[in-house]
């Protein structure tokens, strides 16, 4: 079972998310968020990426201060404790710069997944439904 | 570079690095620098202009959450 450890006195659980792109694969910082629908990534690694954005795509999201439109996009493939996850819906929407974060792992990704989150220990577990 | 390397060496700072190594969980544990600074925009714009079939990584090295604030990110989808 793959399974990270990480600092439970942190109030957040940043995990190193490898994405693949048409050609480029990177590794970004997303917050573990499961009150997030969607994975988010921003605008620069999804045009690294060479992920196709069609602008007239988009949803409506709810956020704790407004209601926005987004863009959403379909990556190729995500993996996070070597679990690969393809054809991942996303928005694409940047954080903050003081976050010092890449975006959200929402749920869009972690609900392929059974999760075991050990906060006495710090340990984070995905479990394949399979 | 070792990971941790990188970290100490540009303390509070965004990077951008080509993966050398990483391991079964995709933990990089080995990246060479190709951008620095303390504003993520930057290295972001570096990111894009990378070309071919390569991996990279972004990494902020600071603390997290930066001093006197919290995370309360929400993003439910409404259909």
């Amino acid at each position: 079972m793959p399974s990270l450890k990480f600092n439970p006195n942190q109030n957040i659980i940043v995990l190193e998310t490898k994405i693949w792109g048409t050609s480029l694969a990177t590794t970004a910082q997303l917050v573990f968020d499961t009150g997030a629908s969607l994975v988010i990534l921003p605008w620069k690694i999804v045009t690294a990426l060479g992920i196709k954005i069609d602008p007239t795509k988009t949803i409506q999201t709810t956020t704790a201060s407004s209601v926005e439109t987004a863009t959403i996009i379909t990556i190729p493939k995500i993996s996070v404790l070597g679990q690969e996850v393809k054809n991942v819906k996303a928005i694409v929407k940047d954080l903050p710069e003081g976050s010092g974060v890449d975006g959200l792992l929402g749920l869009s990704y972690i609900k392929n997944f059974n999760v075991e989150i050990n906060f006495k220990t710090g340990e984070l577990t995905l479990n394949s439904h399979k | 570079m070792k990971i941790a390397e990188l970290k100490k060496k540009y303390k509070n700072e965004w990077i951008l690095a080509e993966v050398i190594k990483e391991d079964k969980l995709n933990q990089v544990t080995e990246a060479n620098p190709i951008a620095h600074s303390g504003d993520r925009s930057v290295v972001y714009k570096e990111l894009t202009k990378v070309k071919g079939k390569k991996h990279v990584t972004t990494i902020y090295t600071g603390k997290l959450p930066q001093k006197g604030m919290v995370y309360a990110f929400n993003a439910k989808l409404k259909i």
